[in-house]
């Protein structure tokens, strides 16, 4: 309560003084130094949208909090409008989060409707002049409202939570000494001023229905930041590498939030570059740029990256200056693997620098059953190169995927597991090699283990390799790649990442027909009751089905994300 | 029990037949008095039914060893038959089936389930069953007390039990090897020991139970013997908790959710990987589960519990529902700034909490 008592002072001093001034916007309000911030601008087209979607709805049907939905609907009722209207009302103005450093947050609304602010502040009031009657409930007073000259109220009703209400103002922060600040007499600028928020602003287009503005030069100083940034893994590196490059020499990120019509396109732009000897030797795309995703029956997503591995080989002692253990082993695998060849000048370099990714829903063979957990196929295609020397290296691929194959079978077989069994199929005039588990002793085919989700693959199809954990998959790129090479599609030469999803109601389809799985591995995973976990997922389903494609598309430092919604 | 039912035996009782209690449960533990309470604990609750279709739905259907361990961690932490699943977890210990020695999917659960079936109901159908568990016999051949000689006619061969007397001449059948074994004075003295050192920790059961138990091999009987004895109270804070008791000790009356694969990552790290003890003698216990180092570890996971705790009761509830308030005056005098989290965080340092 000290914080409160303050609050009283400061308050009566500053709500007098800010009391004549002209209404500033919430980032000309609020002071800088933010880590993160996000506006929403145009409060309407946004409600518009959802309110199409039936997104309202959709959180009615099962709240998540009883007593929050009793406190809108008796607002609601006061008001004398609906659900919609109400957020609609509150909303109007504009909606302000930002966070500071000591994960102090503070969210600002600008009503459309003082009188609504008028019924919440009567509301509040009632409640912290009702006396405490229960005796379980005699704790130390933690609500607090105060009304201060100059149209300024505040109140706490759990002693954590601070509202504020001036004019059509509502501001809620999660610290007490957080609206202290706000009150407080500044003596530095404010968010709207600062440099990099009014780059990012203005890199986020003209009229963004919302935006968020990300403050990279505060972040890459934070530890846990650094740490996210930092690259991992080989797949990391590999796939990841050139956007936290990006990211770790940018000072700020902005995200502006754009409708048209039934599309939102989130558009993300950075003042960080790539660095031409680093991440960018390898991801900055060249001539003759992408080519575009691969399509597919049953398709989850498709994604295609320029990433010359060649160079990325080349490379490896300066982005892993620190060699691992991990890393050494691996090395000496992908030698055994190819023959003791050099790696980068035999192996990596052999390949185009593309790499295209498909995952599709499975279709199971009835002959050999449906496994009880349905995972998606996936499989990864390649170009190579014209052989200098005439050499077959695809040939060099498929000894090297068959000496994986046997280790993998070696490995699994030293845990009393079944392995797969090799052999080749003509399709499309073109033979290539799968491995399948045996069916000999299932008994139950409509119930089958999971590892028959898995018959790999791989095919040799003119100059495109295809590595696929299922056979299924495998001859549905052969088809995809033969159209591809008869009408050779343009290239992309500025984007080095694209990642489409045409159908997500297949993907809804494969969470739904592995329902009970994920919800169980929701419980074990983060303690969730069954029940609850089963209500989050039937939501992320649900939020699934309002999505009608998705598209990513990445250059040096910029990102879109457009969203088709049905 | 002679001495006056109070707040410490009731939490005595709680402790060493629960994983947890909540405030409610010991104050009505208190008033009920030991009796009623002993007989609660060993009925079935009316939401078993409910609880195991539930968890039921939880188990994949080639669940690992792992996930066997997870999904039983869930159990500990939620189910409404705590004693069923302590008892569970004292058989587990005692036949020292570890989950790393049976690779294949679903053999765990199948063990783990075996167990809960006669955890508290006849010692000789469990040993008949142990007897001809395939995770039993993949990871430790017979079970213990089951004459090894005698049931040398078993094999087991990717997960799958064979006995073909007929190829095996001379050996006994597994109905036959474990009469034999039960005949031994020796196999209820070892049970009833054992299930007295869970129960009681040092002290001795009384004979009479030991004679009881030879006659009709009935777990459930044994353990309210036990229970009802006066040599239940000697054990009073005599045993050192184990890791698992420890973090759920903790966990449940603060309310707080733990993941159970992130409990189970906890616990390994201070020596108890459910379902994995060390070796078919199971965990050591006792002084072994402290050391330099899980003294550290249990204080780090305690911060952790706490942080997650969004409502810690008020103060005197902490102190009632972890320590019973029953430590030395210094040591609540030096608790008396406290509140919150910041309390909680302090009792689980205690050496009375440690205790059990």
């Amino acid at each position: 309560m000290a914080v409160f008592g303050r609050l009283n002072a400061i308050l009566l001093f500053c709500a007098l003084a800010a009391a004549a001034q002209p209404s500033p916007t919430a980032d000309q309000w609020l002071p800088e130094g933010a880590v993160y911030a996000f506006r929403v601008e145009q409060p309407g087209a946004l409600l518009d949208l959802a309110a199409s979607l039936k997104i309202p709805e959709m959180l009615l049907a099962n709240p998540t909090d009883p007593g929050f939905q009793r406190l809108v609907e008796m607002l609601s009722k006061r008001a004398g409008t609906d659900y919609t209207g109400l957020i609609r009302q509150f909303t109007g103005g504009g909606v302000t989060y930002v966070l500071y450093p000591g994960d102090a947050s503070v969210i600002v609304f600008d009503t459309q409707n003082p009188q609504l602010l008028d019924v919440l502040q009567q509301f509040v009031k009632a409640v912290a002049g009702t006396p405490v009657v229960s005796p379980a409930s005699a704790k130390k007073p933690s609500i607090f409202y105060q009304e201060y000259p100059g149209d300024v109220v505040v109140w706490s009703l759990d002693g954590k939570q601070v509202f504020a209400r001036t004019g059509n103002r509502l501001i809620l922060t999660n610290q007490g000494e957080t609206m202290k600040v706000l009150f407080a007499p500044r003596a530095h600028g404010s968010l709207a001023a600062s440099p990099l928020y009014a780059q990012a602003r203005q890199a986020a287009g003209a009229h963004p229905a919302a935006w968020g503005f990300i403050n990279m030069a505060m972040l890459n100083r934070y530890p846990p930041a650094q740490k996210a940034l930092a690259n991992n893994d080989l797949f990391d590196i590999v796939f990841n590498g050139p956007l936290k490059q990006s990211l770790r020499g940018a000072n700020w990120v902005s995200l502006g939030l754009s409708i048209e019509g039934r599309k939102l396109r989130l558009h993300a732009a950075t003042d960080g570059k790539l660095d031409a000897t680093g991440f960018g030797a390898i991801a900055l795309p060249a001539e003759p740029g992408i080519l575009p995703n691969l399509s597919v029956p049953r398709e989850l997503a498709a994604a295609t990256f320029w990433r010359d591995l060649g160079q990325f080989y080349g490379l490896k002692d300066t982005l892993f200056p620190e060699k691992t253990s991990g890393g050494i082993l691996a090395e000496n695998f992908l030698e055994i693997f190819f023959t003791g060849r050099d790696l980068n000048q035999e192996v990596f370099s052999r390949l185009e620098p593309q790499v295209r990714l498909i995952v599709a829903r499975q279709q199971y063979d009835p002959k050999i059953g449906t496994p009880v957990e349905q995972y998606p196929a996936a499989a990864l295609v390649f170009r190579v190169k014209p052989a200098p020397d005439k050499e077959d290296f695809g040939e060099v691929l498929e000894e090297a995927w068959q000496k994986a194959v046997g280790l993998t079978n070696f490995t699994r077989g030293q845990q009393a597991l079944p392995g797969v069994l090799l052999d080749r199929e003509t399709y499309g005039g073109v033979t290539f090699t799968y491995g399948a588990f045996s069916t000999r002793s299932q008994k139950d085919r409509a119930h089958l283990p999971s590892n028959f989700n898995y018959r790999p693959a791989i095919v040799r199809d003119g100059p495109y390799i295809i590595l696929s954990t299922t056979d299924g998959l495998a001859r549905d790129l052969i088809d995809a790649v033969n159209h591809e090479d008869s009408r050779q599609p343009a290239r992309q030469s500025d984007t080095h990442t694209l990642v489409e999803v045409n159908s997500p109601a297949e993907i809804a389809a494969l969470l739904n027909v592995n329902r009970s799985g994920m919800i169980r591995q929701s419980v074990l995973s983060k303690g969730q009751k069954p029940e609850q976990a089963a209500l989050e997922f039937d939501r992320n389903v649900a939020w699934l089905d309002k999505l009608a494609r998705a598209r990513l598309s990445m250059t040096g430092n910029q990102a879109d994300l457009d969203l088709e919604l049905k | 029990m002679p001495q006056t039912w109070n707040l410490a035996l009731a939490g005595h009782l709680l402790r060493r037949t629960t994983f947890g209690f909540t405030s409610a449960q010991l104050q009505q533990a208190l008033a009920d008095g030991p009796a009623k309470t002993i007989n609660r604990l060993l009925a079935v609750p009316p939401d078993q039914v409910a609880f195991e279709q539930s968890v039921a739905a939880l188990i994949p259907p080639e669940a690992t060893s792992q996930d066997s361990g997870q999904v039983w961690l869930y159990r500990m932490r939620n189910s409404p038959y705590p004693l069923l699943e302590k008892a569970t977890l004292f058989w587990y210990n005692f036949f020292g089936v570890a989950g790393s020695r049976v690779p294949q999917p679903g053999l765990m659960e199948q063990h783990i389930t075996l167990l809960r079936k006669h955890a508290l109901g006849r010692f000789d159908q469990m040993l008949l069953a142990v007897a001809q568990d395939p995770a039993a016999l993949l990871a430790n051949g017979p079970p213990p007390l089951v004459d090894r000689e005698a049931f040398s006619g078993v094999t087991v061969l990717r997960g799958e039990y064979h006995f073909d007397p007929a190829r095996h001449r001379g050996n006994l059948s597994p109905e036959d090897a474990v009469r034999k074994t039960l005949s031994e004075p020796a196999t209820a003295q070892t049970v009833v020991r054992r299930v007295g050192r869970w129960l009681l920790a040092d002290a001795t059961p009384p004979a009479s139970l030991t004679e009881a138990f030879a006659h009709d091999y009935d777990i459930g009987k044994l353990i309210a013997g036990i229970l009802r004895s006066d040599q239940f109270l000697d054990g009073y804070r005599q045993d050192i908790k184990s890791p698992l008791e420890f973090a759920l000790n903790l966990a449940i009356p603060l309310g707080v959710t733990l993941p159970p694969a992130e409990l189970q990552a906890d616990l390994s790290a201070l020596g108890q990987r459910i379902p994995d003890p060390p070796s078919r003698d199971g965990w050591p216990g006792g002084r072994r589960w402290l050391n330099h180092y899980t003294i550290v570890g249990r204080s780090h996971l305690a911060a952790d519990i706490i942080a997650k705790a969004e409502h810690p009761p008020d103060r005197q509830t902490l102190l009632n529902t972890l320590i019973q308030n029953d430590a030395p005056r210094e040591v609540l005098q030096s608790l008396a700034q406290l509140d919150g989290n910041e309390l909680a965080k302090a009792i689980a340092n205690l050496p009375e909490f440690q205790l059990s």
